[in-house]
């Protein structure tokens, strides 16, 4: 099992890969050239290589670690940007790039054609979650699958299944915000208006999924719905930047999935450093057989403890089964 | 100058009780954002003695897992002999394409729905100068070249759009490709779960109920209001809100979809 890790800059290259990372992932993001352009999921300068030359320094300078870069342009676009966006990658794999992060279902087959030789991946915004999907993506070209976060164990060990029978790699995240909605249909943290600067250009947005919003609960009688309780909106009570699915690598590398991935381009460098270093650490471990089944929370809640200076907590477990576990275990 | 002739569709959510007389038009069945609710067993019993009184159908389907996935194929197995004569299929998925290139289903028609069409505005949209299209809500620029060829290539020749400023920015172009709109009243969706908190009431997290389900969606829902007033419908997994600026159903969609979920309200 690989570990592909998030990079902004050209300057994460070395310590990423000597914390662990097998493949590192990126995008770019030429501001000034392209005022307004979203050319990936993570929309901001702080989350991308500024320039494409910076790529071909980023990929030349994992290529003497042997390591590959992959390039995102995991966004579905419109009119203009969607001919920016192929531009884009075309000049990813001129830099060198491996392989490239697709989200539009309708572009993939037009990225396998275009970037022969290289991997395309379904990004975790194509919201794959069943085996027919993955037959779909695998005819379009993809050789390579990101699937939602929200999927239990027991659902990706059947995936992973499927995914080895067809010939497609799964990838998995094992880190994350907590977000509790499904990506690739999410507009929530996008919805709430941009604010403008003078130009008429985005400045910032406010993420309502990333604010206390309290919630009327309306119970239903007698046909008609009448207001009975006060909450806090519960999309909240997950998040942290800690939500971690080390625990879940001894199954995940028994069920055969090739990839495990870190996220969040944006996290500074040495948080980053901490998490690539974290799981790695646990995949060495799998590979030299020091995990046993009835081992694997305990090694992984030891290490998180070790790398990240606290104690793991339950309601930060990613997979089901490693959450229902532990409050078995409590 | 006349006004375009709208067709309207209603959904019709539980097998109605006996004597109950079907409204005209095209009658929706399933769900676009919870698998689990697919139509029941009961439902499809009745559709198969309501049968071939239904003027038109279509089944609406949702993001799936490889439950919901065989739970679809016995319904559509079910529905192809209650309904001979064919009916609509709303697509959310990669998978329930997939299924259909797979599976040989008669009559059966091909919709991309709003889950899939309203991928192109999860990011802002600018033109040319750098300027966004539209500021607020969700974002809308044409679809591209390759989205409707894919539209083509999978048969669908209908498509769900999901706010009115999606509507208003890409009908024409649709329109001009031989391509039908289909609009949602009087909700737009905003995002959906698998941590649906229905059951508990809304109250903590909802871990659990990734697993199971004890259809918490039929007995309550919660709303909540954002700092500029707008109101957030949480019902089941799925966040909505009203479609802004509209006080009635807008006119360049061919079909209006009328689905209010049973969610009038009464304060106390």
């Amino acid at each position: 099992m690989k570990l592909t890790a998030p990079l902004r800059g050209v300057e994460e290259v070395v310590p990423l890969i000597e914390a662990g990372a097998d493949e590192l992932f990126c995008g770019v993001l030429e501001q000034d050239k392209r005022p307004g352009y979203f050319p990936n999921a993570r929309n901001y300068a702080a989350s991308n290589l500024s320039s494409f030359s910076e790529l071909e320094q980023t990929v030349a300078g994992a290529r003497q670690s042997g390591v590959p870069v992959l390039f995102c342009a995991n966004v579905a676009q419109g009119g203009v940007q969607t001919e920016w966006l192929k531009t884009d990658i075309l000049r990813a794999c001129e830099a060198g790039v491996a392989g490239v992060i697709i989200a539009d279902p309708a572009l993939l087959s037009w990225a396998a054609r275009q970037a022969q030789g290289r991997t395309i991946i379904a990004s975790t915004i194509t919201a794959t979650l069943n085996s027919k999907a993955l037959d779909f993506l695998a005819r379009a070209g993809a050789g390579r699958v990101i699937l939602e976060r929200l999927l239990t164990l027991s659902e990706i060990e059947a995936l992973a299944a499927h995914a080895r029978a067809i010939g497609l790699d799964l990838e998995v995240i094992v880190n994350d915000q907590g977000c509790l909605h499904v990506n690739g249909l999410c507009h929530y943290h996008n919805w709430l208006p941009a604010k403008l600067d003078r130009e008429g250009k985005p400045a910032s947005r406010v993420m309502p999924c990333r604010t206390s919003l309290p919630i009327k609960v309306w119970t239903k009688t007698r046909g008609s719905y009448r207001q009975t309780g006060l909450q806090q909106d519960h999309a909240l009570a997950a998040l942290s930047s800690h939500i971690c699915a080390a625990c879940s690598l001894f199954r995940l590398r028994a069920a055969g999935v090739a990839y495990a991935k870190v996220v969040h381009r944006h996290f500074p460098l040495a948080q980053k450093v901490q998490t690539v270093s974290l799981i790695k650490e646990y995949l060495t471990l799998l590979e030299k057989g020091l995990v046993g089944p009835g081992e694997h929370i305990s090694a992984g809640r030891r290490l998180f403890q070790r790398h990240h200076g606290r104690d793991c907590l339950r309601e930060c477990c990613i997979h089901h089964e490693i959450y229902a576990q532990r409050g078995e275990d409590a | 100058m006349s006004r375009r002739l709208v067709e309207t569709a209603r959904f019709l959510r539980d097998a109605p009780p006996e004597g109950f007389r079907l409204p005209s038009g095209r009658a929706y069945l399933g769900d676009e954002f919870c698998e689990r609710r697919l139509p029941s067993d009961g439902m499809l019993a009745w559709l198969e003695q309501a049968g071939r009184n239904i003027g038109a159908a279509t089944l609406m389907t949702p993001f799936l897992t490889d439950w919901g996935m065989a739970r679809l194929q016995e319904v559509l197995a079910r529905m192809s002999r209650a309904l001979p004569d064919g009916f609509e299929i709303v697509v959310n998925d990669l998978g329930t394409l997939e299924l259909l290139r797979q599976s040989s289903y008669p009559g059966l028609e091909p919709v991309c729905g709003r889950l899939l069409s309203s991928r192109y505005g999860l990011e802002p949209a600018v033109g040319e100068s750098g300027r966004l299209l539209s500021s607020r809500y969700m974002y809308f620029n044409d679809f591209p070249e390759e989205f409707l060829l894919w539209l083509s290539e999978h048969g669908m020749r209908r498509i769900e759009l999901n706010s009115i400023t999606q509507l208003r920015r890409t009908h024409q172009q649709l329109r001009s490709r031989g391509l039908k709109t289909h609009f949602h009243w009087p909700y737009m969706f905003l995002t959906a779960t698998r941590l649906c908190a229905a059951d508990q009431g809304f109250r903590g997290n909802a871990r659990d109920s990734i697993l199971g389900c004890g259809q918490g969606c039929e007995r309550s829902l919660a709303t909540s209001a954002c700092p500029d007033g707008t109101e957030i419908i949480i019902y089941g997994n799925a966040y909505l809100v009203r479609h802004e600026g509209l006080a009635a159903p807008p006119d360049e969609a061919d079909r209006i979809v009328e689905d209010e979920m049973g969610m009038e309200r009464n304060a106390v």
